[in-house]
């Protein structure tokens, strides 16, 4: 391969992804990043006004609730999806009847547009209209109906719930992809030395399928930040900004409120978040990953 | 071997994950066929009787034919640029040699990068950036949908060509193959699962795809798919039902299309996303 | 070699963009041209629904009836989108001079877009024709800065309760009349309640602008006589009035005035409820009339309402103010040919004949002319007919339309963060001095 390796062949061969890359994705966020030093109403002129919006950013109380929201999520997300689409995967990849009939139904919701899971689920979750507690009142436990959706605390755990569903049968398939890649005799070996079904996921399909393992939470960590329309269509940020996600709520102050300065301040911080969690992430896996050697 | 009691568990678990998973799905079905009326005042019934009004009003209200070719434009054009270019990036990105390979690894995170960014943010500046460029309309939908795909597809593809054994790029080389030979003639039918994924992805994504669409396209005539259901949505009404019709129909061609690439998936993840 | 080689690399790299580049320049190639093949000057007219033919049937017709007038001549083209993308794609437009000739504008932010000097000043337009000067019967000083007219009202809004007749009856409550009290109001609320029905049907989920029928609440304790000293500074929106008046909104959210659902409904189930006669009333304005007609019917009764007999402030006061603007791109201005057809069609859509036919489609026109009513069937205009001949005075504008958008909108959060609890009244209008703060 070495002769082959040109310069001028790579640099060939990468100007067009890096071109379009750097006029139509960095360079919107520099000039995005611009005007989060600025007033700017959207019309007219920005004003330069330095650090004022990450200042006021600091300190203000909807900031600090939806970056609870969204952290609240993205844990939930992250161990849901991560652990059960793992073993929905070691279920799906057995020989069963009907299974890739299975895998296809349980994939579809990742294909239905996101604005449309939100309006299905707000008549699910929906406290007096919605499935969930008419089938409580149904079956006279109406003491258990909750408010799902548009209360004070459990809105995100819901939209948490809501983003699992959309996303697990995206990430069953990768797992499922994985657990194809695994040798069949590097199974067939646990299995005359002995190994039950818990210590051969433990010992050996775990250790196989870390790279899986890392697309897939690099995935769902990445995803969890662009969560958009499923809180949009089922409470709106509401009530009162109190179900919020960052980037809701720099929607929200962006294009609802006029203040796209700030809204771009907001959304420069939730990009930088997601950066750091994405990075701490690769950086322990990479430790782990050591380790193992 | 798996003994009966297991397998019949399996059954049972993997049929009520499947209903699980489909209940949502099949309840958007039946909202299809109520009322405005009943989805808004009285959701949980059932429909009163099968009607297809919303469907029927659908069809009068959007030009289903227009919006399907726009999006089919819109898919065919982005998928075709990104793929070469992503395709060629990534094969130096993973096949090629570099003298410096933290360099190497610095430009596949920084194309990597794109995956935590929330496409509204960028929406005044790109289309900022495309009314410099003179580009409008629906074509003007083809660069930013390339350049959001860019991160997921280096994701992807440079996984799967890494794990490509490196003595086939010898061989080739052995025999006299140009570079040239080597990406269109060696590699590139080696890569046809990871491509389909890949392709299989983007298009779903672009035909959901609602932030740049609604900023982008002006005329009525260049909409797409997703800005259907703006056209049930006024400011001071809203016929849920129209909307949930429109979705049913954009959301068919979609299984069709998965169904028919389902097999492709699993072998193109099998080994993209999965094997680094 | 090695060069020849690195060129092919790189023009192939290159030709690839390019192709694309190409491929874009053919579609986009829009040229300004004023006339089209039939020589007529096209205007485009900017509006805030994707579907105006079904969503704003009124309008449509109007410029129907006037391209047909003018066949030849002029020619009126929508650019439509919902009112989020609408908004949005306005503020583009602005960016790089791509603004249709004639757009709806969010009432909050065309001040901004006059400052920016991108609104034509329309008033020669209005001394030219001093009948629709007249007609408009001074509404368009909701619209006019230091650079002058800026903006006509797309409408005339006239917004308080609805209220159906047969859900009162069932529940045994007499009627909100004019002269009813906010004690008696509670009362009604609570007697409703007491009915299992929902008093008032009101949802905040995306949402929140849908406070019309406060917008009375707050003109009855001094909005418009004090905004001014508001806005300056000398005042402060967490005052002795204004608590009191949110103090209301609290009372009736501890009474059960709203659906529990509140927080997860739009305006749009909201309306819903009160069209199925599960809510008695509903808080809106004309642009619903058609929709009561056909749902309610010779039920449907419509009111200002409460009178607070706790405000020094002049109670008989009314809610008939101008709606959202319409503006002129200031490019009109530069084109003799465009500006005549636009100046045209502005005649046309404010002239009597237009006036009929928004009569006809049970929407107040702004521009009102004597003799025009509604026929028997148009119950909700006639309802609303009834209370506007109490001949109360209405403000300039409405409340909620005389702040900016970053006001505007924590002014709703303010209101609706009461009516769900997650607020006291003062905190709520702390809220709101804290936005105008930021906004300065």
């Amino acid at each position: 391969m070495y002769w082959l390796s040109k310069k001028r062949y790579k640099i060939g061969l990468l100007i067009p992804t890096l071109l379009v890359y750097c006029v139509f994705i960095i360079l919107p966020i520099i000039i995005a990043v611009g005007y989060s030093f600025t007033k700017y109403s959207g019309i007219g002129k920005a004003r330069f006004n330095g650090l004022d919006n990450y200042i006021r950013l600091f300190g203000d109380r909807f900031f600090w609730i939806s970056l609870k929201n969204t952290m609240i999520i993205f844990v939930l997300a992250f161990t849901l999806l991560l652990v059960l689409s793992f073993l929905i995967a070691l279920l799906l990849n057995n020989k069963l009847k009907g299974n890739d009939f299975s895998k296809a139904l349980i994939f579809s919701p990742a294909i239905i547009a996101p604005i449309i899971v939100g309006i299905i689920w707000t008549y699910i979750l929906d406290p007096s209209v919605g499935v969930i507690n008419g089938f409580l009142d149904a079956i006279g436990a109406s003491d258990l109906k909750q408010m799902w959706i548009g209360g004070d605390t459990l809105s995100p755990y819901s939209i948490a719930f809501i983003y699992f569903w959309q996303q697990l049968g995206y990430l069953v398939t990768i797992f499922i992809a994985g657990l194809k890649m695994i040798p069949e005799d590097v199974l067939e070996a646990a299995q005359i030395d002995g190994a039950t079904g818990a210590q051969k996921v433990r010992y050996v399909i775990i250790p196989m399928m870390r790279t899986t393992i890392s697309t897939v939470a690099v995935l769902i960590i990445t995803g969890v930040f662009k969560i958009f329309e499923i809180v949009q269509q089922t409470t709106g940020g509401g009530p009162n900004h109190l179900s919020e996600t960052l980037v809701t709520y720099s929607y929200s102050m962006t294009f609802t409120s006029g203040e796209y300065g700030y809204g771009m301040s907001l959304a420069t911080v939730t990009f930088i978040i997601s950066l750091i969690i994405t990075g701490i992430y690769s950086f322990l896996t990479r430790e782990k990953e050591r380790g193992a050697k | 071997m798996i003994n009966k009691k297991k397998k019949t568990a399996m059954y049972i678990a993997m049929i009520l994950i499947t209903v699980l998973v489909m209940f949502p799905f099949l309840w958007m079905i039946i909202l299809s066929f109520k009322t405005n009326a009943e989805i808004m005042s009285s959701p949980l019934s059932l429909p009163e009787t099968l009607n297809f009004d919303n469907y029927k009003n659908a069809f009068a209200t959007l030009d289903f034919l227009q919006l399907y070719a726009n999006t089919f434009f819109v898919c065919i054009a982005s998928l075709a640029f990104e793929l070469v270019i992503t395709f060629c990036s990534s094969f130096v990105l993973s096949r090629m040699v570099f003298k410096s390979a933290r360099l190497k690894k610095m430009i596949y995170g920084f194309l990597i990068m794109g995956l935590s960014i929330s496409p509204f943010i960028l929406l005044f500046p790109v289309y900022k950036i495309s009314v410099a460029l003179g580009l409008h309309g629906k074509v003007a939908l083809i660069f930013p949908y390339v350049a959001t795909s860019i991160s997921f597809n280096t994701l992807l593809l440079v996984g799967y060509l890494k794990a490509l054994p490196s003595e086939i790029d010898e061989a080739a080389v052995i025999d006299g193959c140009t570079i040239w030979d080597l990406m269109v003639r060696v590699i590139l039918p080696m890569a046809k699962p990871v491509i389909a994924t890949v392709v299989i992805f983007n298009a779903l994504y672009i035909w959901n795809e609602f932030p740049f669409a609604s900023v982008m396209l002006r005329d009525v005539t260049d909409y797409t798919l997703s800005m259907g259901a703006s056209f049930f949505k006024g400011n001071y009404t809203v016929d849920y039902g129209g909307i949930v019709a429109s979705s049913i129909m954009i959301i068919i061609p979609e299984l069709i299309f998965y169904g028919l690439f389902q097999k492709n998936i699993v072998e193109g993840m099998t080994a993209g996303a999965v094997k680094g | 070699m090695k060069n020849r080689n690195l060129k092919k690399w790189l023009s192939a790299a290159l030709a690839c963009t390019m192709a694309a580049g190409l491929l874009a320049g053919c579609g986009g190639g829009s040229d300004e041209a004023t006339t089209n093949e039939d020589g007529e000057v096209v205007i485009e007219f900017g509006i805030h629904v994707a579907n105006p033919q079904e969503q704003e049937s009124v309008t449509y017709n109007i410029v129907q009836a006037f391209n047909e007038k003018y066949d030849g001549q002029y020619q009126v083209d929508f650019r439509a989108a919902d009112t989020e993308t609408h908004s949005k794609n306005m503020q583009l437009a602005a960016a790089d001079g791509t603004l249709p000739e004639i757009f709806w504008i969010e009432a909050s932010e065309a001040p901004e877009y006059s400052e920016s000097g991108l609104l034509l000043d329309v008033s020669d337009f209005l001394s030219e024709n001093p009948e629709i000067q007249e007609a408009l019967g001074g509404m368009e000083n909701a619209f006019t800065d230091d650079n002058g007219v800026y903006g006509l009202p797309y409408q005339s809004n006239v917004q308080g309760f609805f209220y159906n007749k047969a859900v009162f009856d069932e529940a045994g409550v007499a009627y909100p009349t004019a002269d009813t009290t906010w004690d008696e109001f509670l009362e009604m609320v609570n007697s409703l309640k007491a009915a299992g029905v929902t008093p008032i049907a009101i949802g905040s989920k995306n949402s929140n602008y849908a406070m019309w029928e406060f917008n009375t609440f707050l003109e009855r304790y001094g909005w418009t006589e004090n905004i001014d000293s508001i806005l300056d500074g000398s005042e402060k929106f967490n005052n002795e009035d204004l608590v009191k008046c949110y103090e209301k909104l609290k009372a009736l959210a501890d009474a059960g005035a709203f659906p529990e659902n509140i927080a997860t409904i739009e305006y749009f189930d909201a309306k819903q409820l009160f069209d199925s006669g599960e809510a008695a009333m509903f808080g809106s304005g004309q642009w619903d009339c058609a929709e009561f007609d056909e749902n309610i019917g010779e039920n449907i009764g419509f009111w200002w309402g409460p009178k607070f007999t706790d405000s020094e402030y002049n109670q008989d006061t009314g809610m008939r103010v101008p709606s959202a603007p319409l503006g002129v791109s200031a490019a009109v201005g530069e084109d003799d040919q465009v500006k005549e057809a636009v100046y045209a069609f502005l005649q046309f859509y404010y002239g009597e004949e237009a006036a009929t036919m928004s009569y006809e489609g049970s929407i107040f026109p702004a521009a009102n002319y004597d003799g025009l009513t509604a026929s028997d069937t148009q119950y909700a205009m006639n309802a609303m007919l009834n209370e506007i001949n109490l001949g109360y005075e209405s403000p300039a504008s409405a409340p909620d339309l005389t702040v900016s958008s970053a006001v505007q909108t924590a002014l709703y959060d303010s209101m609706f963060g009461v009516m769900q609890g997650t607020y006291e009244p003062a905190a709520a209008l702390d809220q709101i001095d804290a936005a105008l703060a930021n906004s300065n």
